[in-house]
């Protein structure tokens, strides 16, 4: 079966599993259930826990094989225990932060994760994103190298804090490693929310309110911070939409959880003003609007879209790239340009986009794979190079050429 | 004098949904604990030995002090071959 109808199934069985309709819902189940090479395709989203509690709670009524839970249990015990481990270490960092008075975001993952899956152990985690205030950053980096992570992003540099804070702030965020026994943890210090560059920038991310209406969380035994419910929301829906292009399942269903747990206590209007422009607000519609697709019309919040997302806001063919990009494992470069161009919700926005790849020295800034800076004459071709390269790459590999 | 159990200090370790699941960082390697083992794993503190700690959980569990003991006998010898466990005193 191809991997996209896996996938198809796969968000048909969160729906089912959530729904109120009896027998309905649980032909739905077992229908997709009956797929073969569903366990398989569950695991590589990494959120066998997740499945894996709600089948086992459904489990004899449904009629499921226990190998299949066991199965799951397996991978969901190396997830627990990887995520017990990264709770652990997460727990360590904030309190050295709250220590030093270096005020703290906890993003994603861990933030809401027992809130919208009921433990820890539902999903896999690749990383800790901290959010920091822009002028704490040098503050930060002690503390992480204190407690022996390593900056990642530039290993060999050398130089002294003030070309550190130059380089940085280029990028807004910086990544930090650190080896413990046989385990690695990541750490994400961003102190700009940057998911999908350049449309964050053009989008002004970093003016919205990150900071206002905190709430409290614990991890480990540290107290936390956390994005209020609305911003939580509405990272959810950027990450997703700019950063992934719409691609991957973990973070829609993520996203579609999250709703499922807050889409009645969220405030919308409020989401409305805080989205601000017809751009964002056309970013936060599609995915309110692909959660209606694939979770149903009754899903917490997701009739919301109609809010959001206004009909000139689309070009046709559109959307449905879109719904294709959800069931795609991982997305190509091409679709990557191709989304960050098709994002803005008029024409100029979308033509400022393509001016953007094309002619501006950040667009495409490096000769590919040499590190060496790009002639701003020749961004144009080189540009247009890559594009071309990656639709023949495409191409091949969809005729199974090597 | 009766010998004091320990957790090994590099376990990290959280109980989700009804079973313990124990992480040796050094190693790497996992362990998952059932709703009893998870009981004794928790009564661990540094100060009890196992008899203590089976008296205690002969007041949890309905089962006869023989078949606790022998139990928590094999259970212990696991957790000390795992490393997970330590034995002073």
């Amino acid at each position: 079966m191809k991997k996209s109808s896996l996938n198809q199934k796969i968000l048909a069985l969160v729906s089912a599993l959530h729904s109120d309709c009896g027998a309905v819902a649980d032909q739905s189940l077992r229908d997709a259930l009956s797929t073969p090479g569903l366990v398989d395709a569950i695991k590589k989203t990494g959120m066998a826990g997740y499945f894996c509690a709600l089948l086992d709670e459904n489990r004899k009524r449904l009629g499921i094989a226990p190998s299949v839970i066991e199965e799951l249990k397996v991978s969901t015990r190396r997830t627990a225990a990887k995520n017990v481990f990264y709770e652990a270490q997460c727990a360590r960092l904030l309190c050295s932060f709250s220590s030093r008075g270096i005020p703290h975001i906890l993003l994603k993952g861990l933030s809401y994760m027992e809130d919208v899956f009921g433990d820890i152990s539902a999903r896999t985690m690749s990383d800790i994103d901290l959010l920091i205030r822009p002028d704490d950053r040098l503050r930060a980096l002690e503390v992480l190298l204190e407690e022996s992570y390593a900056v990642y992003f530039i290993p060999l540099f050398q130089g002294p804090k003030e070309d550190f804070h130059k380089l940085t702030d280029l990028i807004g965020e910086a990544h930090f490693v650190k080896k413990s026994g046989a385990l690695t943890i990541n750490i994400d210090l961003h102190w700009k929310l940057r998911p999908g560059y350049p449309m964050s920038d053009y989008l002004h991310l970093d003016k919205l309110p990150w900071w206002e209406n905190t709430t409290s969380v614990v991890i480990g035994d540290a107290p936390a911070k956390r994005l209020s419910p609305d911003m939580q929301f509405l990272h959810l829906a950027l990450h997703l939409g700019l950063h992934h292009q719409y691609t991957g399942l973990r973070w829609f269903i993520e996203f579609c959880l999250f709703l499922k747990r807050y889409g009645h206590e969220l405030a919308w209007d409020n989401i409305n003003a805080l989205a601000g422009s017809k751009d964002c607000r056309k970013l936060v519609g599609i995915c309110l609007k692909l959660a209606e697709d694939y979770m149903g019309a009754s899903w917490p919040g997701v009739a919301q879209w109609k809010n959001f997302l206004s009909a000139d806001a689309l070009l046709p063919g559109e959307y449905p790239l879109y719904r294709h990009c959800v069931l795609r494992d991982s997305r190509s470069r091409f679709a990557s340009y191709l989304c960050m161009a098709l994002f803005p919700a008029t024409i100029r926005g979308r033509m400022e986009m393509i001016r953007h790849f094309l002619f501006d020295p950040e667009g495409v800034s490096f000769w590919h794979g040499t590190g060496k800076k790009l002639p701003k004459g020749l961004q144009i071709f080189y540009g247009l190079y890559i594009v071309g390269r990656q639709m023949f790459a495409g191409r091949r590999a969809a005729s199974g050429k090597p | 004098m009766e010998k004091i159990l320990k957790k090994n200090p590099e376990i990290v370790w959280k109980n989700i949904r009804g079973e313990s699941v124990l992480l040796n960082a050094v190693t790497g390697k996992y362990y998952g604990l059932n709703k009893v083992e998870c009981s004794f794993w928790e009564k661990i503190d540094g100060t009890r030995s196992l008899a203590q700690i089976a008296e205690l959980m002969l007041e949890e569990f309905n089962v006869d002090r023989e078949t606790l003991e022998g139990d928590l006998e094999a259970l212990t010898k696991k957790l000390i071959e795992n490393n997970l466990v330590l034995m002073e005193g």
